[in-house]
């Protein structure tokens, strides 16, 4: 009954290819002959959810094994949302139609932290209870991953398990547990018990958090066997290491409708602001054999026109520029375009621009982050204005028009005088155009400078600072805007207020459970689109919930305070953070992890760039 | 030496969800994924080469449509293209067949269409029989630019059958179809809440077949 009923509403409502499934590559498997079902559930749309590598991987490998059906399932969109309640609809996976009750796990990806709210409203239009000591038995199991379970505390009264750095092989392992728990009857607190004696496996329900009357943590306390802390996994070997060798493949058009493959995971650059620079360590690379071959059979099985090179950053690929000839060799021919994103602008040669001309020309994007060398010290971003300005030089030179920079504000230490650097830079990009003999006759240049609003991260160098208050952002976004003296810079930047509630979550605690519930209540979801995002509701759900916001992003943290994820283990030291953290406040750089090791912890599981010669 | 060739396709189930834009970028993927031997165009923008004889819009299921494409390889057999089509066709897409264009795409000119209609309300169901037998059955039609035309759908009809059964009411009709014109038959359906009456709930429109001038197969 329930699938012919959303057939007939799907027509009513928008992109009912949002909904719909049955795209090439889904995986459809008899239910009757799968013994356990994992709803994987992506706490946004499907045009985002489906953009998403992490998730591409998970759902093939699952799927991989016979025992193991694992569905998608995303968050509908407001239209169909309604639809659904009126209808009494439940929340549905893609593959079977099915109702999420019907599944034994459910598991969200955590990609930010605005999705906090949508991964209430999905359990309760599954009516799914929300918080994990309602749901008794071990059917609806549910748990979390992906980057903002690093500090995944505002959501430990929902979440059963949350998962621990890369997911391929402790899923699994828990999957396994599970199945076995499960079928020997066993109850639910004695499977988290036996659960969280699997690395990589946090289960928030066996720590209880103690606080003074500051409000600071004043212990957490592991009990029943659970370890006092809880440390990530990660793959060893990239080159053995599951791939998918086809994705599914949308309908529709998603945000990124390409390809996508993984060259390496980390980041040797350690700027301080970045959490993926950190929590991802150590570097370690896929060897150009293995990236060519995996890209020749995504693109070979999607049909897809378009390929992207993915990593934190793809130019610091060590076998970059043979890679590219490798790959070039066969794209060519097949009609594909290799996209290469994340680019540095102090890596960016003329022969690697040839390449990418070679293919679909695209935009050229950079990130100098920062405006004055000063503050990219400060941030370790080690970039000089030199190397921008040469690799804008060669980016006209090779013939295009326009570039676009990203830069932060509120970065720790930031004057005003930073913030004009940040506008002054775009200025001398434009003159240096025109001041190219060769400048293509009769074109304009364009500089898009896009700034977003800096929001300090756990496990980063900047974890204890302060983050800049509402009006301080709203003022220093106004001297930016007055700052621009060209109509030749385009200059776009970011709702400040998400930035605000993002870094309460961001390194939040446990007291935000209730904020995060009272919001669902008022109707908060899609928190992370700007025509949804309802700033006056979140304040009154801080305000009903009793909590204040300004105490978890507006204070300065002494380096001795135990921190909501001081029990979490990403490889990186909190010594190593805090040595990062006094080099920035002298602006004094770290060397890259090629160059030379920090000492920041990740060296102990003796892999990658640690063990690289160097 | 390029060749023609048409392939012929069912559309069914879940794909009724995937637009007609949508479907031009999986057809693509599709052959590209076959590894089907597909001409590109030469020009600034290179893309595979291939037409629609009849765009459909979202929500319609379709027994037989086509789309021609133009082939590189001389020893790439149609027999090939069709196995290779068959093996890779996402649910819902069942290729028919694989041949040579016998008819030019501006020879289609009708399309039939069956479209069945539920209602518990069997006055509403007998309502909208008698408006596909009257002689004015007044609908808007939406152009481009927003340009909205008034159409008698009466006159447009080649052909109508109708039979009720139960709750269930069964519509047979043919409309014009093709460059020059083309009706979509939830006309009618606009055309009967226009005149204010309620929805019968739509369990399915379907294209059945295309058709020429004098009702030949179009192939």
């Amino acid at each position: 009954m329930t699938e012919e009923k959303i057939e007939q509403l799907l027509l009513t409502c928008q992109k009912p290819g949002r909904y719909a499934g049955n795209e090439q590559g889904s995986v459809i498997k008899d239910k009757s002959k799968v013994d356990v079902r994992f709803a994987f559930c992506f706490p946004d749309t499907y045009e985002v959810g489906m953009s998403h590598l992490g998730m591409k991987i998970l759902y093939s490998q699952f799927n991989s094994r016979e025992d193991i059906w694992c569905e998608r399932v995303f968050a509908p969109w407001v239209d169909f949302e309604e639809v659904m309640r009126e209808n009494n609809i439940p929340l549905f996976a893609l593959e079977s139609h099915d109702p999420l009750t019907e599944f034994d796990i459910i598991g969200f990806t955590l990609q930010y932290e605005l999705c906090y709210t949508n991964v209430l409203n999905m359990l309760d239009l599954s009516g799914i209870p929300l918080r994990s000591g309602e749901r008794k038995g071990l059917k609806n199991l549910v748990v979390a991953g992906g980057p903002c379970a690093c500090n995944p505390e505002p959501l430990a009264d929902f979440v059963d398990i949350f998962f621990l750095g890369e997911g391929e092989e402790v899923d699994l392992e828990l999957i396994d547990l599970y199945r076995e728990c499960r079928d020997n009857g066993t109850s639910k607190e004695e499977f988290l018990k036996r659960a969280a004696k699997i690395e990589g496996v946090y289960v928030p329900s066996l720590y209880n958090v103690e606080y003074n009357d500051d409000n600071i943590i004043k212990a957490i306390l592991p009990k029943n066997g659970a370890p006092s802390t809880v440390k990530k996994r990660i793959i060893k070997d990239l080159d053995n290491c599951f791939y998918p060798e086809t994705f599914v493949t949308p309908f529709i058009e998603i945000i990124h409708d390409r390809a996508v493959q993984e060259v390496f995971r980390g980041c040797i650059r350690g700027c301080r602001f970045c959490q993926a620079g950190f929590i991802y360590r150590p570097v370690r690379e896929k060897s150009a054999k293995t990236v060519n071959r995996q890209a020749k059979c995504l693109c070979e099985n999607t049909g897809y026109e378009e390929i992207s090179l993915s990593s934190l950053s793809t130019s610091d690929y060590t076998e970059l520029e043979s890679l590219l000839s490798e790959m070039l060799q066969w794209s060519d021919r097949q009609k594909v375009s290799i996209s290469l994103p994340s680019l540095r602008v102090d890596n960016f040669s003329p022969e690697l621009l040839e390449k990418i001309k070679k293919v679909k020309k695209s935009g050229l994007t950079f990130a100098p982050e920062a405006g004055t060398q000063r503050l990219r010290d400060v941030i370790n971003k080690n970039v000089t204005e030199e190397e921008i300005m040469r690799t804008c030089l060669t980016a006209f030179k090779g013939g295009y028009t326009s570039v676009k920079l990203y830069f932060m504000l509120g970065l720790p230490t930031e004057t005003d005088e930073d913030l004009i650097g940040i506008t002054a830079l775009g200025q001398k990009i434009v003159n240096m155009f025109y001041d190219m003999p060769e400048k293509p006759k009769g074109k304009s240049v364009n500089v898009s400078i896009s700034v977003s609003t800096f929001v300090p991260k756990p496990f980063t160098p900047f974890q204890y600072e302060p983050q800049d208050d509402l009006a301080e952002v709203e003022r220093k976004q106004k001297l930016l805007v007055e700052s621009v003296t060209t109509k030749k810079i385009s200059l776009s930047w970011h709702d400040s207020k998400t930035s605000i509630l993002e870094g309460v979550f961001a390194r939040g605690d446990r007291r935000l459970g209730q904020v995060i519930y009272e919001a669902h209540k008022l109707g908060c979801k899609f928190d992370g689109w700007g025509e949804m995002f309802d700033y006056e509701k979140w304040l009154k759900a801080f305000e009903i919930a009793g909590v204040n916001p300004e105490f978890y992003n507006h204070r300065q943290r002494d380096f001795a305070e135990i921190l909501p994820w001081s029990h979490l283990d990403y490889l990186v030291s909190e010594k190593f953070l805090q040595e990062e953290n006094r080099l920035a406040h002298a602006a004094a750089t770290t060397e890259n992890c090629r160059e030379k090791c920090s000492n920041c912890g990740a060296a102990c599981m003796k892999v990658g760039v640690c063990v690289e010669k160097r | 030496m390029l060749r023609s060739v048409r392939v012929f396709y069912a559309k069914r189930g879940r794909m009724k969800y995937v637009s007609h834009l949508d479907m031009n970028r999986y057809m693509i993927r599709l052959f590209k994924s076959a590894k089907i031997p597909a001409w590109y165009t030469e020009g600034f923008n290179q893309h595979l080469y291939m037409t629609f004889a009849l765009p459909m819009s979202l929500g319609l299921t379709t027994d037989y449509d086509v789309i021609d494409l133009k082939i590189t390889d001389d020893d790439f057999t149609n027999e090939q293209i069709l196995k290779c089509l068959k093996e890779k066709a996402a649910e819902g897409i069942d290729i028919l067949n694989v041949a040579e264009p016998w008819c030019k795409v501006p020879e289609l000119k009708y399309a039939s269409y069956t479209l069945t209609l539920r209602d518990a309300d069997a006055d509403l169901l007998k309502s909208f029989e008698k408006l596909l037998h009257s002689n004015a059955i007044l609908a808007e039609k939406k152009g481009k630019k927003n340009k909205v035309t008034l159409l008698n759908l009466a006159e447009k009809i080649r052909s109508v059958d109708t039979e009720i059964t139960g709750d269930t009411l069964t519509v047979r009709v043919v409309l014009p179809a093709g460059n020059q014109e083309t009706v979509n038959p939830q006309l009618f359906l606009q055309s009967f809440e226009g005149a204010g009456n309620r929805r019968p709930e739509v369990v399915l429109i379907n294209r059945d077949m295309l058709y020429t001038e004098n009702m030949q197969k179009f192939e």
